[in-house]
């Protein structure tokens, strides 16, 4: 649940955590500059070895941490998050600095004219920005093997991928050179890279977070999110970047519902299933025994089976192929070669699909939902795997058998995620370690805009020992 | 997609582009074609299900 904290007077640990870094600023403890210069100092130190920032945006990160001071200096109330140092995946607009998303096509564009929604409201609560991270180019990959600013290292183990396409921000706080990264989730992009590298994270309900100012991947699926080594810092992140806004026309505009203040209150026990069938293949071991550890530990008895899984899959691979290869039509046209060699086939097939396929797929994208939403009648929540493997190692193709069909990881590091973001599911990822080194996720799963109830449930189970997310120990 | 005749990616792919003015460069041609391949046979998939006239399309829009 928490960290090591500030343990000596003006200095962090790296397993600080942020909601301890901001209560250690307000109390005078340390200062907002000093904790800025520790997190400077440890990505100098460490990111060598994990690859995963593309920019350190230092002088932006001494700026906000002066005001942070002074304001407190001048006994002015701070923010929730003053003084907390946090990294952006390279698809958040930043002020100042050009928004790459991973490309080198994007790398040719001004620099951003301002801060996205997430960061912009992020500022505003007092938090630090210290960079920008390493991603899959345009977010198509679960591995971010990206071959124009490198792979990201997983901070468990140097030779294995960090999962993507959120994977350095993964590997920022699996590596504890921040206590919350952000991230973007379409099909998998959050929850694999909690999962490969062993913290948490929250892909809300698709609609409850603003992406304005964020590189789209696929609109009807794409939703932003945090990454944490805590429960109250995915919540406390969360917290701050609630609200409607207009300018993203598929933020849905709900109420605030302030999750931090809420996790440990008193609440009506919740109804657990596993899910089962096309989550439970042959094959997947390592990750089913991550589920069943959960399961074990809350008591779970109820099962169920997502109906038609497979063919939601399927219809979010349509959908998204359709999607980004629009988005990129022209520079498909212009510069294919300027594409990730292992995505540019796709991308350029993508930009073929008749919109018979694509409507198809949208209508049953609102059958399989209604479907889902029956199962949520009996239950509140449901857990699952996140991957079907541990972290695969980085530049060969790791190939596996689930249910006795040969599949790469690179294609299946989605299988499990897919069918539940195509509908827009909040869900939270919670970390198992295990005795090989390697950590597991499973998703905890909720009803639509029940983010509470998934959050409530990684609280039970972090606060038990069950899930944990530590900083291994630094060997480059 | 139930067609009489087996599906000809290659051709498809050949037509499409050229409806929508896109240049696929030679030596991504066969790369392009086995990804439309895959594409095809995963809207067979999702097609061969019916879900009934009255299910709306799921995009959003406010005017």
């Amino acid at each position: 649940m928490s960290g090591s904290g500030v343990t000596d007077p003006g200095a962090i640990a790296p397993d600080a955590t942020a909601l301890e870094i901001a209560a250690a600023i307000r109390n005078g403890a340390i200062s907002a500059a000093a904790v800025t210069e520790q997190a400077l100092a440890r990505i100098a130190q460490r990111d060598g070895s994990y690859n995963a920032f593309t920019a350190v945006t230092a002088d932006r990160a001494r700026s906000e941490a002066a005001a942070i001071d002074a304001a407190r200096a001048r006994g002015e109330t701070l923010g929730p998050l003053a003084g907390v140092p946090y990294a952006a995946k390279n698809l958040f607009d930043i002020e100042g600095i050009t928004t790459l998303a991973g490309s080198i096509i994007d790398a040719g564009n001004p620099p951003a004219k301002k801060d996205s929604t997430a960061v912009q409201r992020l500022h505003d609560a007092g938090a630090v920005l210290v960079g920008a991270l390493n991603m899959a180019e345009y977010a198509m990959g679960a591995t971010t093997e990206n071959p124009h600013y490198g792979p990201v290292h997983n901070p468990h183990d140097l030779t294995r991928s960090a999962g993507g396409s959120s994977g350095g921000s993964g590997a920022a706080v699996a590596g504890g050179l921040v206590p919350v990264a952000l991230g973007t989730d379409t099909n998998a992009s959050i929850r694999v890279p909690c999962a490969l590298c062993g913290v948490f994270g929250l892909k809300p309900t698709y609609g409850r977070l603003s992406r304005r100012g964020v590189r789209l991947f696929a609109a009807s699926f794409d939703h932003v999110g945090p990454l944490a080594r805590s429960v109250g810092d995915l919540a406390a992140f969360y917290d701050v970047m609630q609200g409607s806004d207009p300018e993203d026309v598929a933020c849905a505009g709900k109420a605030v519902d302030l999750a931090l203040s809420q996790l440990d209150q008193p609440h009506a026990s919740l109804r657990i299933a596993v899910a089962e069938g096309y989550y439970a293949p042959s094959g997947v071991e390592e990750s089913l025994a991550a589920v069943e550890r959960v399961r074990q530990a809350l008591k779970i008895d109820r099962r169920i089976e997502i109906p038609e899984a497979a063919r939601a899959r399927a219809a979010a691979q349509l959908i998204t192929s359709a999607e980004s290869a629009n988005l990129h039509f022209d520079s498909l046209k212009s510069r294919p070669m300027d594409f990730d060699p292992a995505s540019r086939c796709r991308f350029l097939a993508g930009t073929m699909i008749p919109a018979m396929w694509i409507e198809q797929a949208q209508r049953f994208r609102h059958w399989y939902r209604a479907r889902v939403l029956e199962l949520f009648r009996d239950i509140d929540l449901f857990i699952a795997p996140v991957t079907p493997c541990l972290a695969p190692p980085l530049g060969r193709e790791h190939v596996m058998q689930v249910d006795g069909v040969e599949m790469t990881a690179r294609r299946s590091l989605t299988l499990f995620t897919q069918p539940l973001s195509f509908i827009g599911l909040p869900i939270v990822v919670v970390p198992l370690q295990n005795g090989s080194g390697l950590p597991a996720g499973v998703q905890i799963v909720a009803a639509p805009w029940r983010e509470i109830d998934a959050l409530r449930i990684a609280r039970q189970l972090e606060r038990d020992g069950i899930a944990t997310a530590p900083v291994p120990a630094f060997n480059p | 997609m139930e067609n009489s005749e087996p599906f000809d990616a290659e051709r498809y792919v050949d037509a499409a582009s050229a409806a929508i003015g896109l240049t696929i460069p030679a030596e991504m041609h066969a790369g392009v074609v086995a990804s439309f391949e895959q594409i095809a046979a995963t809207a067979a998939f999702v097609m061969a299900l019916p879900v009934g006239d009255e299910i709306d399309p799921a995009v959003v829009f406010r005017a």
